[in-house]
């Protein structure tokens, strides 16, 4: 039984994959909770997918992904950003047109290139978490610095404009650049996990520890520690889950999270039920 | 002396083709506590949103001949129920909290000073024993009530809220009908924009808006079925009962 648990770590590239996650369980189960009480769920899954053709040139320029992707988000956020100031476009209509347009266009630009070798672009949809190396650690503990950083330092801000945004604006806060710079750290989230889960396993980071969760505190530090802890355990689960089925390990990461976000929801009806069950009874 | 505490001068508030606001003129000093009534869409959140600069508007705004970009600290604003995400986990105290942030500044923590500022709000309102409750375990009354607290701890001059008593019990509705009272002594502005025409009686001001200024006077010279049936644009029943205030019905019956 203890070999069972202990061969995997033996070896250096699941070593990496696991510092690696342990970094971005700290990051995300931070951006995550702000992403699911902000209700900016549907942006942040069309931010991972829009920043596919910045990956593509990147990827046939030779030059380095994370830039590419980066340079793609930030277009997305602020495309979204200007196109829904038209009041014929809804926040929904500008994130849906623009997201899968530009998907689109990164799957025109990949077919255009056919007869190269696109095997390395493939890593990045899905990533390569067992082939993560020790720059891509450094990179992320970077970032995950960074972003983590300028949340702390506009803590009370950004819970005000996201709790109520009207007050902030009365106040005299630049709400609406504070907005903008929330999804700018989410578009660095997201890229920053690029070689180890690509971006589209993304998607899940970003949003459901933060909905898991939310399911089972109500309190906003508790929320990202436990957000945290939940991306810590599905990791130790994909990991070990991956290695010994030879499985994708990224995508089994992500399948165990969503287990733990099943679980908590049974939980919270579980609790729900038991809180309203005695009140039923006295009626 | 000279400025007066509050001054509005040719207010238009627009939304691209649709005028919510045209043309109004008011001089407001403190020691005063105004209901503005109107219709819905007469233009009483944009009166209370222009003053704040938080909607397109043309003409001017002053706070003691400040404009508001230099007098936004001297303003406090309770924002409509409806425009606030209930289910955010904070606590009624990390609530009122937010009324210091411009105060407490960007990066910075809140100091003893805050905390304290904090706690007299709560107590102001009555409301200290659920300071650790989350903020969605309250009933609608006593969310207003935090929300009070809130501005009160901004500790401004002038105080806007809008319908701060819809959907709120009878016990927070006297709470804060007592609370807004006691800062008019105090020698704030108070502005409530407001459905409740018994809650405008008691008011020492009231205002009637459709999407024009129709009038402004004390209560009892408000509450003409003649006004209000220009500012509700339709027949006016009035019903005295036969009360104390002079002049004024104390129950109306507005209808379309």
């Amino acid at each position: 039984m203890l070999d069972f648990l202990l061969e995997p770590i033996g070896q250096i590239y699941v070593q990496k994959a696991l510092v690696e996650l342990l970094l971005i369980a700290v990051l995300c189960g931070v951006v995550s909770s702000y992403v699911v009480l902000r209700g900016v769920a549907f942006l942040a899954n069309a931010l991972s997918h829009g920043i596919f053709p910045g990956i593509v040139v990147a990827f046939l320029l030779g030059s380095n992904l994370f830039w590419g992707g980066l340079i793609a988000g930030l277009v997305i956020v602020i495309g979204v950003t200007l196109t829904e100031r038209n009041q014929y476009v809804s926040e929904n209509s500008a994130i849906g047109v623009l997201y899968i347009g530009s998907f689109a266009l990164g799957i025109v630009l990949i077919t255009s290139i056919k007869h190269s070798n696109t095997g390395g672009l493939e890593g990045f949809l899905f990533g390569q978490l067992f082939g993560v190396g020790w720059g891509d650690v450094i990179s992320t503990l970077l970032v995950g610095f960074l972003v983590l950083g300028l949340i702390f330092l506009v803590r009370k801000e950004l819970l005000l404009a996201s709790f109520d945004a009207q007050m902030g604006r009365a106040m005299g806060l630049p709400v609406g650049w504070l907005n903008l710079g929330f999804l700018i750290l989410v578009t660095l989230t997201v890229v920053t996990g690029l070689p180890a889960v690509g971006n589209i396993l993304m998607i899940a980071l970003v949003i459901t520890p933060g909905a898991t969760a939310r399911l089972l505190t109500a309190r906003l530090g508790p929320m990202m520690l436990l957000g945290t802890l939940s991306v810590l355990l599905a990791s130790l689960g994909g990991v070990y889950m991956s290695y010994y089925l030879g499985l994708t390990p990224g995508a089994c990461v992500v399948v165990v999270l969503t287990g733990l976000f099943l679980a908590a929801l049974v939980y919270s009806f579980g609790r729900t039920r038991a809180l309203i069950a005695p009140l039923v009874d006295e009626v | 002396m000279g400025f007066p505490l509050l001054k509005i001068e040719h207010l238009t508030v627009a939304y691209g083709s649709v005028v919510a606001l045209q043309n109004v003129d008011m001089e407001l000093a403190g020691h005063n506590l105004v209901g503005v009534i109107g219709p819905n869409g007469a233009g009483k959140s944009s009166l209370l949103k222009a003053i704040l600069a938080m909607v397109p508007l043309r003409g001017k705004i002053t706070i003691e001949g400040q404009p508001i970009s230099q007098a936004r600290e001297r303003v406090a604003y309770v924002p409509q129920r409806s425009e606030v995400r209930w289910d955010f986990p904070v606590t009624v105290a990390d609530v009122v909290m937010m009324g210091r942030y411009k105060r407490i500044g960007w990066v910075r923590f809140a100091s003893k000073r805050d905390h304290q500022i904090v706690a007299e709000s709560l107590e102001q309102v009555g409301m200290t024993e659920f300071r650790r409750r989350q903020i969605s375990q309250l009933s609608g009354g006593q969310q207003q009530r935090v929300f009070v607290a809130r501005a009160l701890a901004q500790q401004a001059d002038i105080m806007l809220l809008d319908e701060p008593l819809s959907g709120v019990d009878a016990s927070s509705q006297e709470v804060i009908v007592g609370l807004l009272n006691q800062l008019r002594d105090a020698g704030k502005l108070i502005i409530m924009a407001t459905h409740d025409l018994n809650a405008a009686q008691e008011c020492n001001y009231c205002c009637c808006l459709n999407h024009r200024l129709v009038a402004i006077g004390t209560p009892a010279q408000i509450f003409q079925p003649d006004i209000l049936a220009q500012t509700y644009g339709g027949k006016v029943l009035t019903v005295n009962t036969g009360s104390q205030l002079a002049g004024a019905a104390t129950t109306m019956i507005v209808q379309q």
